[in-house]
């Protein structure tokens, strides 16, 4: 039985989170430690915790103290004076957290992210680690300021075995560019997100009725929520013909990061008028979310580096109309499981959504969404097949 | 000071029929776009912003601002202002020395200008990023985005098939930042790349030579020789550099629109908002100079599905960049 150590990258039970509690479990004859992270107290990782316990009732789970400079500087990606002080000493604080978790024992160190990624492979690096040291990447490398630093840190580790982990093969793509001539010390995979625990509706249920789209994602700018109120005030009166009656935004900031994120919802509100179709339903679990929706929009304006809500809407068959940026145009292909438009082309979106208030489109595609949800569980099942065969 | 009639709104702008530009074709979108909302408006035209100053504002609900400098040099209140920027305009530069450090030391006042404004509405998000990049801080219920738009009459899909000649069509200042040199360059990389092809260049330079692709060039072009031009290509080339430290980037490329209504894909450089206008692999490509092994491999699938991009390039650029997007801006919006 091989020891694993899973190291969150957050204390907050987000996508990230759900994807990689539930990923784990396919590591055949493994004994899993979920190490979580916290800031400011066992409290604030209650969620992650029952999120844990829910899928494994007998987890152990432990605590890592991350020291509150160290989160918020990773956070804001600062790199000021003041900022990098803060980093450096977080980083000491943290690499003798790790000490005490006697991680050096585990067979595989499994980090969610980037902000546990550096820690534990410096610390690995300090303790001539001999296991296989695992890097998720849960969203593209950034390869500026002082992460430049970083990514030398993690080329430089030939002795140590690396398996880096895309969540789509665009960001794979983008670690073998960071990589560039280091690509052969490291091993390079993608894993798709898995889907989680969506109920499955009947292809076109109620489509007869009036519709509601959908948008679901944290509250951040480069979500493009803006855009979907934008798009909203000029085509209201031509949604209402095609018998749209709501538009529902769920989602609220859960990384609690600084930065553009602050005041986004509230000019969001002040974006809105009471007349209009948009709805802010706050924070929700996704299968409320899915019932309550007939169509999801993705209005990303950056490369996604997944997009696990598309897939999530796949296996609810709701249709999705999204910029397929990146990862997210992975999983939708144009007309056949999903629809594309691209960012601030209103006109373009408003085709979309035209096209799915006719019925026989509207199940073509919910039905081409879900046979594309096959073939990414398909490429999930080869993945687990070949990591059990590496660890 | 100059009082003018009461009406709801003002529009203010440095360009006018019968003078042509763009800034003069975009003011005249939006008086259409107003009339089309049944609003009355007057309209002034300056030749110097500092003449705004001498305008009575007071009476009137919202002042449109073609070029931002009008509603700066105007004495009214800040926030009735509506300012629509364009690109480059916002670059605190100028190749006179005095005149940049002026710009410069102004430019906190601008910053604080378009912070009390109503709104303003950005050509791409290039551009509005450009501007957070000066210091103003992006309030979404007030800087938003709305891509460049064309008067689409006379659009035509042109059946236009590649069979043994390659035709690009660059129609643009020949300047720096506009980087012909840097097409030609290009071109004769696909020459390369595609030996069984011709490559011709359509251009309005008489400058450029190549002894790999053909050139025929116009330097003098009338309207309806730059439409045929037009028609007959096969691609639009528009390689821009970015050069926002010299004064200038592309904010949206209007050739690639003027070469859309005749479903005419456009190759562009990743720079400016050119690629929030030509989607790659869409409606054109998108040219990274770091990528050239990537461009020949994604030249060669657009070559592969030219009929098929070329009706994309049609029906998008009537769809989401004509000219009756403009009667839709104003629409539902806030204090109106």
């Amino acid at each position: 039985m091989k020891s694993v150590a899973l190291l969150y990258n957050s204390p907050v039970l987000g996508g990230a989170e759900r994807s990689i509690t539930s990923q784990i479990l396919n590591l055949n004859e493994c004994k899993i430690t979920y190490v979580i992270p916290i800031v400011d107290g066992v409290d604030q990782a209650q969620d992650l915790k029952d999120h844990i316990l829910e899928s494994s009732p007998n987890a152990k789970i432990t605590y890592l103290q991350y020291p509150r400079g160290l989160y918020s500087a990773s956070r804001s990606g600062g790199v000021g004076v003041v900022s990098l002080f803060k980093m450096l000493i977080g980083m000491i604080q943290i690499l003798m957290n790790l000490k005490r978790l006697d991680l050096g024992a585990m067979d595989v160190l499994w980090t969610n992210g980037n902000k546990i990624g550096l820690p534990v492979l410096l610390f690995s690096k300090i303790i001539s680690y001999e296991g296989i040291f695992i890097w998720h990447f849960r969203d593209y490398p950034f390869n500026g300021g002082i992460y430049r630093h970083i990514w030398k840190q993690l080329k430089k580790s030939s002795s140590l075995k690396k398996i880096l982990l895309a969540n789509s093969f665009s960001v794979e793509k983008s670690i073998k560019e960071l990589m560039a001539s280091d690509c052969n010390n490291s091993e390079i995979m993608t894993i798709y997100n898995p889907v989680g625990n969506i109920q499955r509706r009947d292809l076109g249920q109620d489509h007869d009725r009036s519709m509601v789209i959908g948008v679901a994602s944290m509250l951040a700018p480069w979500k493009g929520i803006h855009t979907v109120l934008e798009f909203e005030r000029m085509y209201r009166n031509e949604l209402k013909e095609l018998g749209i009656r709501e538009i529902a935004i769920y989602g609220g900031d859960i990384y609690s990061t600084k930065g553009e994120h602050q005041n986004y919802l509230n000019q969001l509100l002040e974006l809105s008028s009471q007349d209009s179709l948009i709805s802010f339903k706050g924070k929700q679990q996704p299968k409320d979310i899915f019932a309550n929706i007939d169509i999801l929009l993705h209005t990303s304006l950056r490369p996604e580096p997944f997009g696990r809500v598309i897939i999530e809407a796949f296996a609810a068959g709701i249709p999705v109309v999204s910029t397929c940026l990146g990862g997210s145009g992975e999983l939708v292909v144009n007309s056949k499981s999903g629809l594309r438009i691209h960012p601030y082309d209103h006109a373009g979106l408003y085709s979309a959504l035209s096209d799915l208030s006719e019925k026989s489109e509207y199940m073509n595609i919910a039905k081409g969404a879900q046979e594309r949800l096959v073939e990414v569980e398909s490429q999930q099942t080869q993945f687990w097949k070949e990591l059990n065969m590496k660890i | 000071m100059t009082k003018l009639t009461t009406k709801k709104w003002l529009i203010t702008t440095p360009d006018y029929p019968p003078r042509l530009g763009g800034l003069s074709t975009y003011t005249l979108a939006l008086e259409k776009a107003l009339e089309v909302n049944q609003q009355e408006f007057d309209v002034v035209v300056w030749n110097d912003p500092r003449e705004m100053s001498k305008v009575d504002a007071s009476s009137y609900e919202r002042v449109l601002n073609i070029h931002y400098m009008g509603g700066f040099f105007g004495r009214w209140n800040t926030q009735k202002n509506t300012n629509f920027i364009h690109g480059s305009e916002i670059l605190f530069y100028s190749p006179n020395i005095i005149k940049r450090i002026i710009k410069k030391i102004l430019r906190p006042k601008m910053i604080s200008y378009f912070q009390n404004s109503h709104e303003n509405i950005f050509i791409s998000e290039f551009t509005m990023n450009k501007l957070n990049s000066f210091g103003l801080n992006v309030d979404y219920s007030r800087d938003s985005v709305f891509h460049n738009c064309i008067d689409t009459n006379g659009a035509e899909l042109i059946d236009n098939n590649i069979i043994s000649e390659i035709l690009f069509v660059c129609i643009v200042r020949d300047v720096p930042h506009k980087n012909l040199d840097g097409v030609i360059k290009l071109l004769e990389d696909i020459a390369a790349h595609n030996p069984t092809l011709k490559i011709k260049l359509l251009t309005n330079s008489s400058r450029i030579t190549s002894n790999r692709i053909t050139i025929e060039a116009k330097s003098e072009l009338s309207d309806s020789q730059r439409e045929e031009f037009y028609r007959r290509a096969h691609f639009n080339i528009l390689l821009s550099k970015d050069d926002s430290d010299k004064g200038f980037y592309e904010g949206f490329g209007l050739t690639c629109l003027e070469a859309g209504k005749y479903g005419v894909p456009s190759i562009v450089s990743n720079t400016g908002g050119l690629p929030e206008n030509v989607h790659h692999l869409y409606n054109g490509v998108v040219f990274n100079p770091k990528f050239t092994d990537e461009f020949h491999d994604d030249f060669k699938k657009a070559l592969g599905n030219y009929s098929k991009m070329r009706d994309n390039t049609f029906k998008h650029t009537l769809s989401s960049h004509s000219i009756d997007m403009f009667s839709k801006l104003f629409r539902n919006r806030k204090n109106l």
